[in-house]
């Protein structure tokens, strides 16, 4: 006969140790174990490998979660601009239906999940289909709208520097530019008054910019400049049309005046930053409407510098030559990896996609998931009409299993 | 004017997330602010690899935002927030597992590992040595027993998030903890038995 003691079962040991014992049984593990050396040294040992654990040094690479803020931000955005957060719990909201698509979709992934979905579904078939149809016309005229916004807006910061002295507009004042049916160009970066300002100046009731801050002094930058590329939207009306020729030629003229002047004053520079800017970024959607959204990014530093030493072009095109792509994989890898490929992120893999696309022959699985995988993620990252999203999707349908 | 934010660092979770779902997607910043560290350890402790735990973390915040709604305000973001990575970190890794390979995947994502980054650090050799253990061993151990031991470790959560974020009822993630840290214990026990017969 032993005398051997008889032992908890180690699930009890350990919610006894994290506290998730009821009062009672609490209070009989709890007898057990100041008297049981073996217990003790098992909730002890685990105590002390968990700790060691929780100081483990962070494994994220240096500038990582300043990176991923930003990432988020923008993904957030584009959330923002395609619906924003789920509808309330129903509260009496004249009878808007429900999102159907996003919501159930959405709900299936959280918690509640079950509860809901089955209260929609059984919604579903009550809908009035025309309020549903007109509803998804509105959505997709806002969705439209919005992405404009956004490209512009304060989430394009990571993107684009913001001017000095611009609006940042939030969600209820893009609506509200909605409201009055106006096509809300630039309307996230420039404030509407500084922009009817701007169109009456161009329509000659006013010369303020070509003697403005600059030369003066008398002007503010603010005033004087009126975020003019927030005007640039190819799909403005006639009148626009004509206001915004009127306006880039006025900008032309001025940039033209200010690389002439030899020391502009501290107070103008950034006005003038701003002209010069704007003149630039003009010739550049003239000249290519649909790649302005990718094209405007100057590639971050380091990845400029892997561009430059494989000779490849900012985003990837079929005339990339295959050793160069060969060669530069390890590199690109190694940049998106380090978490420091920041806003360069969806074209590195794209390359990425590419590089693997090298090795790819049909029939090989494992490699056709993850260059589709990479090329998801493209298309996920980039701007709904970017000439980026656009490459990754071509590439993506002409990839043979 | 401009581009001034307020800073809202001591404004409750409950409130911050009034604001966004209220229209104010500039709050929404705050809450990441509060939770990416953790959110990115834990999806890096059950993704083992930076690139789908980057993936994971931005998805989920995604995913939270559109959620916000359903938040309830009585509880804090955290807890709330890491189950949502969890369960798009498990996601993750059945897809990887289908995949069959992992893009991506080397540890050390700017080259450097754990010994190089504890070097830095002010710990002795035995507590390095430790330490060091101590994360091998969890990567020796099955995806499930290591997503739930993370959610424990990282997140800090009680049984019954565990329970929601695996999806699985309580007494589940009694049993299955228990398992996990048994392995723990088991994997440490391994590695040191092997470092005292081949001395370095």
């Amino acid at each position: 006969m032993t005398n051997e003691r008889i032992h908890p079962p180690s699930e009890d040991l350990f919610a006894y140790r994290d506290g998730e014992l009821t009062p009672e049984k609490r209070a009989a593990i709890e007898a057990h174990v100041m008297g049981c050396s073996v217990c003790r040294s098992l909730i002890d040992q685990v105590s002390s490998l968990e700790a060691e654990l929780r100081q483990s040094p962070d494994v994220a690479p240096a500038g990582y979660l300043d990176h991923l803020h930003e990432a988020v931000r923008a993904k957030v955005a584009v959330a923002a601009s395609e619906g924003g957060v789920e509808e309330k719990k129903a509260p009496p909201r004249e009878k808007v239906p429900p999102r159907l698509g996003t919501v159930v979709g959405a709900a299936r992934d959280e918690d509640e999940g079950p509860r809901r979905e089955r209260g929609r579904i059984k919604e579903a078939p009550s809908l009035p289909w025309a309020a549903v149809i007109g509803t998804a016309s509105a959505a997709a005229a806002v969705l439209v709208v919005v992405v404009i916004l956004i490209k512009q807006g304060p989430y394009q910061k990571i993107l684009l520097p913001t001017p000095k002295g611009a609006t940042v507009t939030t969600a209820p004042a893009r609506q509200e530019s909605l409201v009055g049916g106006e096509r809300a160009v630039g309307g996230a970066n420039v404030d509407l008054k500084e922009r009817e300002a701007a169109k009456k100046e161009v329509a000659g009731t006013k010369v303020a910019i070509g003697a403005g801050a600059a030369t003066s002094g008398t002007t503010a930058p603010e005033q004087v400049a009126p975020k003019p590329f927030a005007n640039l939207n190819p799909a403005e009306s006639p009148t626009e049309e004509k206001q915004d020729e009127a306006l880039k030629d006025k900008l032309a003229k001025r940039a033209d005046e200010i690389v002439a002047q030899p020391a502009p004053s501290a107070a103008g520079n950034q006005a003038e930053a701003d002209l010069m800017d704007a003149k630039t970024r003009m010739q550049q959607r003239a000249a290519s409407p649909r790649a302005f959204a990718d094209e405007q990014l100057a590639p971050g530093p380091a990845y400029d510098a892997i561009l430059k030493r494989y000779n490849l072009p900012p985003l990837w095109a079929p005339r990339v030559s295959t050793e160069a792509l060969a060669n530069a994989e390890s590199e690109l890898r190694n940049l998106y990896v380090s978490g420091n490929a920041g806003t360069d992120s969806a074209r590195v893999r794209l390359y990425i996609a590419e590089a693997v696309r090298l090795r790819y022959s049909p029939g090989d699985a494992p490699l056709y998931d993850e260059i589709v995988h990479h090329y998801r993620r493209v298309i996920e990252m980039s701007a709904p009409d970017s000439e980026m999203r656009r490459v990754a999707e071509e590439r993506l349908r002409s990839l043979e299993r | 004017m401009g581009d001034k934010k307020p800073d809202r660092s001591a404004v409750p979770d409950a409130e911050i997330v009034k604001l966004v779902v209220d229209g104010e997607i500039d709050a929404f910043d705050e809450l990441v602010r509060r939770t990416r560290r953790p959110a990115y350890r834990l999806a890096r402790r059950i993704t083992r690899n930076h690139e789908d735990a980057d993936d994971v973390v931005q998805d989920s915040y995604v995913k939270a935002y559109r959620a916000l709604p359903r938040f309830d305000p009585s509880r804090a973001f955290q807890p709330w927030f890491l189950t949502i990575v969890a369960r798009s970190a498990l996601s993750q890794i059945r897809q990887r597992a289908r995949r069959a390979t992992v893009p991506l995947d080397e540890p050390g994502p700017d080259g450097t590992n754990l010994a190089d980054r504890l070097s830095e650090g002010a710990l002795d050799v035995a507590a390095k040595q430790r330490l060091l253990d101590a994360e091998e061993a969890l990567s020796k151990l099955s995806d499930e027993h290591r997503a739930i031991l993370s959610l424990r470790v990282e997140g800090d959560l009680p049984y019954s998030e565990i329970a929601s974020a695996l999806e699985i009822p309580v007494g589940t993630v009694m049993s299955r903890l228990a398992r996990a840290r048994e392995a723990l214990l088991e994997e440490v026990e391994k590695l040191r038995a092997e470092r005292f017969r081949r001395p370095s």
